[in-house]
């Protein structure tokens, strides 16, 4: 009885092996002709574009015919809308039947596959599909983190800024996103959304606050002063934090009273905001600012240190005479930093 | 003497139904992370289809990291490599190469080569190292510095780095190893998905014989040697299977030290790379496990198989079994070091079912299949079983083993197809067979004779002759 199963499982090993081996070599025969055929529909398809992205009267619908046809166009598109943007990639895709790929996307969408939504609904955006707009809104209550993510990318991809006070609702509700994903959330949003962050500082929970301030920073906007002013004082470190990079990113903007209130910082209890405030003193060429990155060269954590340091460096002549004069400093991690910084920047 | 004999059969017969019993958990094992496997490779295959690349390494918020990559007598290769490394397709990073001690002209080579400049650079050292001699700043590359140190192992030489490094995130890359330009992008794509996330590692491949120019793969390349072509074969399976499997359940127990992403808090929390083990890498992640899992923190350790980083692999018998049995001792070193976390539910799927599997399977598989080999030719010779069984059992277990390596081929020519030429997988379906008949037992040999040679404490960089890559020889007529 034994010696008849393992003789079964003999003969079955051996049938299994043997169609692998064959469906493999079989396969890649395939997939290289396919390939061949691909290249030369590929040609055809850049000619087409380049046609299309160079000559600005140019009117004509490119249309696949055949599976593979289908397939190239959509590889392309995918490709080109890597590298295009703005006007030039929405010309390309107003010059394409799209319909070819809404089937595609409407099964992907129906499958009960969550990979497979998700792959669906990262083509609306990337095929710009307006008509698709009330399933991704609908899907905005997803549970999924990802296709949460995907679904807000392809929602301001296709509408730009037109949803988004609803998107910086929904991924901040209960830290559903990293801050990292929600920013880059915001970087693809073109235009001014000055007045929708600065309702997210007054509306917003902390986390969401922390976002809308680092982004109305980065963006230059006016309003970001009046926020980082209020938000210095919070007893939220990550307000802080957010307050000074976004001053980071605006710099000195001349504003005495502005810069009293960073100064402040200079005693702050969380060793990451004293962090963040030598980075930004980087930007600040006075006097008080290199005066603080002087004594924040004795902090008592590395970090502010170093990036005291940097700083000082970064403040040409009067930095390096201030750096000049910590080589002299009793603390022996000023004097080497010190030292280390001032070769560096005769090295570089 | 009949008594004797009489002892022998009864224990022959148990052991052979022992045997029976563990190549039959053992493929079980096996099919399970197939499986598991397959499903994974599913999942990449259509996050390929959303996730952007691209737009990932364009974007102002993905993190910044540190490439360490500690050498040790690489002059032949080694300023083809930080060229390649610098050109890297990533938004902000820097290169610490750590000179540990080389003998031959490693450091003067980049010294000249990148205008490096000795520089007094105070650093935190979080982790004991050997003393460093110098830290050396480009002067035309503002991203790269070169630390050199005294000799004391690749471990040792990991944890300087770590020291200097000035980023959160940091990747350990072999200096002898090649990454694909977009490699660190998808390495890192976990850490952006996932803030639970703080190892990441991808795919090691053999690059004997590729075409490699200017540090980069051109034209990706079957070896020629056969005993490359049994490694790659075996890479493979390894890679596609155990490591992804092991992966998907958040129970993988290494991180190959030619390529794995760290969040260099959890590494110095962990203590570092252990100095006084030989399979460092593994010994890390066991560690971290350890560690992350006692304080009943959220973490993940995960596997993506796309990135690729490819290795120059042994092509000589002696370096092989050297190789070999280094990584059978390193297994055993990280066995015996956590053997606490052994069925332990304090360390939940890892103590439960990696750990178990890692000391039956890996650690005392190659003992028992010696021994079994042993036990049938008894077996035969006392009239336990009959000539045929042996031979029908023994075909069995062959085909079985082909199936496996078979479908890690057919995996990977279904989501990655590195290789272009039909005739390419060909052989590497031939090997697959080939590698039954005598490979695997040669293999199985050093590791019984590592198994028996255990000796604790055993620090140094393995023995591995490089070959300068060349870029493909183009015929002018």
């Amino acid at each position: 009885m034994f010696r008849q199963y393992v003789l079964v499982a003999l003969i079955s090993m051996l049938i299994i092996d043997l169609l692998i081996f064959s469906f493999l070599l079989v396969k890649k025969i395939a997939k290289n002709d396919v390939k061949r055929r691909k290249v030369k529909i590929q040609n055809k398809y850049d000619k087409l574009f380049l046609h299309l992205i160079m000559d600005t009267d140019q009117s004509m619908t490119i249309t696949p015919k055949t599976h593979l046809e289908k397939q190239v166009l959509h590889e392309l598109v995918l490709h080109y809308n890597t590298v295009l943007s703005g006007d030039v990639r929405k010309k390309l895709l107003d010059n394409i039947d799209k319909s070819f790929i809404s089937v595609r996307i409407n099964r992907y969408l129906r499958s009960k596959s969550i990979w497979k939504n998700k792959v669906g609904t990262f083509l609306i955006g990337e095929y710009e599909l307006n008509d698709l707009l009330p399933t991704l809104l609908e899907q905005l209550n997803t549970p999924d983190q990802e296709l949460l993510f995907v679904t807000a990318r392809s929602i301001i991809v296709v509408s730009n800024d037109q949803y988004i006070e609803d998107i910086l609702q929904v991924v901040t509700r209960r830290e559903k996103m990293t801050k990292q994903n929600v920013l880059t959330l915001i970087d693809l949003v073109e235009g001014d959304i000055e007045a929708i962050l600065d309702k997210a500082m007054v509306e917003g929970n902390s986390f969401l606050r922390a976002i809308a301030l680092e982004e109305l920073g980065k963006r230059n906007y006016m309003k970001s002063i009046y926020w980082i002013k209020c938000m210095l004082t919070q007893s939220e470190k990550e307000l802080r934090i957010a307050a000074l990079k976004a001053s980071y990113s605006l710099g000195d903007i001349g504003d005495e009273s502005y810069l009293q209130g960073l100064y402040q910082l200079q005693t702050d209890p969380e060793w990451e905001v004293r962090a963040f405030l030598a980075k930004f003193l980087m930007k600040v060429n006075r006097s008080p600012a290199i005066d603080i990155l002087t004594n924040l060269m004795s902090d008592q954590n590395w970090y502010v240190r170093y990036n005291a340091s940097n700083a000082l460096l970064a403040q040409g002549e009067k930095g390096e005479l201030a750096l000049m004069e910590l080589l002299k400093s009793e603390d022996a991690f000023a004097r080497d930093a010190a030292h280390a910084v001032l070769q560096r920047g005769i090295l570089l | 003497m009949s008594t004797f004999i009489d002892y022998m059969v009864v224990f022959v017969n148990k052991f052979n139904w022992f045997i029976l019993y563990y190549v039959l958990l053992i493929n079980t094992v096996y099919f399970i992370l197939f499986l598991v496997s397959i499903r994974s490779l599913y999942i990449d295959r259509q996050k390929k289809k959303y996730w952007s690349y691209e737009g990932m390494v364009a974007s102002n918020y993905t993190p910044p990291l540190s490439i360490i990559v500690p050498c040790y007598n690489e002059e032949k290769t080694i300023i083809d490599n930080i060229h390649a490394l610098l050109s890297l397709e990533y938004g902000e990073f820097e290169l610490v190469i750590i000179n540990d001690g080389s003998k031959d002209q490693t450091i003067e080579k980049i010294i000249n080569q990148f205008d490096m400049k000795k520089l007094e650079m105070p650093y935190r050292k979080k982790i004991d190292t050997k003393e460093i001699k110098g830290i050396y700043l480009s002067t035309r590359y503002k991203n790269m510095l070169v630390v050199d140190k005294e000799n004391g192992g690749k471990a040792d030489a990991l944890n300087a780095g770590i020291n200097i490094a000035k980023y959160p995130i940091v990747t350990a890359i072999d200096a002898d190893s090649i990454i694909e330009r977009d490699s660190l992008a998808k390495v890192i794509r976990p850490f952006v998905e996932d803030p639970t996330v703080i190892v990441s590692g991808g795919v090691v491949r053999p690059v004997n014989d590729s075409v490699v120019d200017k540090g980069f793969i051109e034209k990706a390349r079957l070896p020629k040697k056969n005993l490359a072509r049994l490694q790659t074969v075996e890479y493979l399976r390894a890679f596609l299977f155990g490591r992804l499997g092991w992966g998907s359940i958040n129970a993988l127990m290494i991180i190959s030290g030619a390529f794995g992403v760290f969040r260099k808090s959890v590494v110095i929390d962990a203590g570092g790379y252990t100095e006084n083990t030989i399979g460092e890498d593994m010994e890390l992640i066991v560690k971290i496990h350890e560690q992350m899992r006692r304080n009943k923190r959220q973490y993940k350790i995960v596997f993506v198989p796309d990135p690729v980083c490819w290795t120059q692999v042994p092509e000589k018998l002696k370096i092989l079994k050297s190789q070999r049995k280094r990584w059978h001792k390193g297994l055993m070193d990280s066995i015996l070091n956590h053997k606490k976390m052994l069925f332990n539910p304090r360390y939940g799927v890892v103590g439960l079912l990696a750990m178990p599997y890692y000391l039956f399977v890996e650690m005392l598989g190659a003992p028992i299949e010696i021994i079994g080999y042993f036990s049938f030719f008894i077996s035969f010779w006392l009239g336990l079983i009959s000539l045929e069984f042996f031979l029908v059992f023994l075909s069995v277990s062959i085909l079985y083993g082909i199936f496996l390596s078979m479908s890690a081929i057919l995996l990977d020519e279904y989501n990655f197809s590195k290789y272009t030429k039909i005739s390419e997988y060909f052989l590497l379906m031939l090997y697959s067979v080939l590698e039954n008949f005598g490979y695997r037992q040669l293999n199985a040999w050093w590791r019984f004779t590592a198994f028996l040679g255990y000796r604790r404490k055993n620090k140094k960089w393995g023995e591995m002759t490089r070959q300068e890559f060349q870029p493909e020889k183009v015929n002018v007529k």
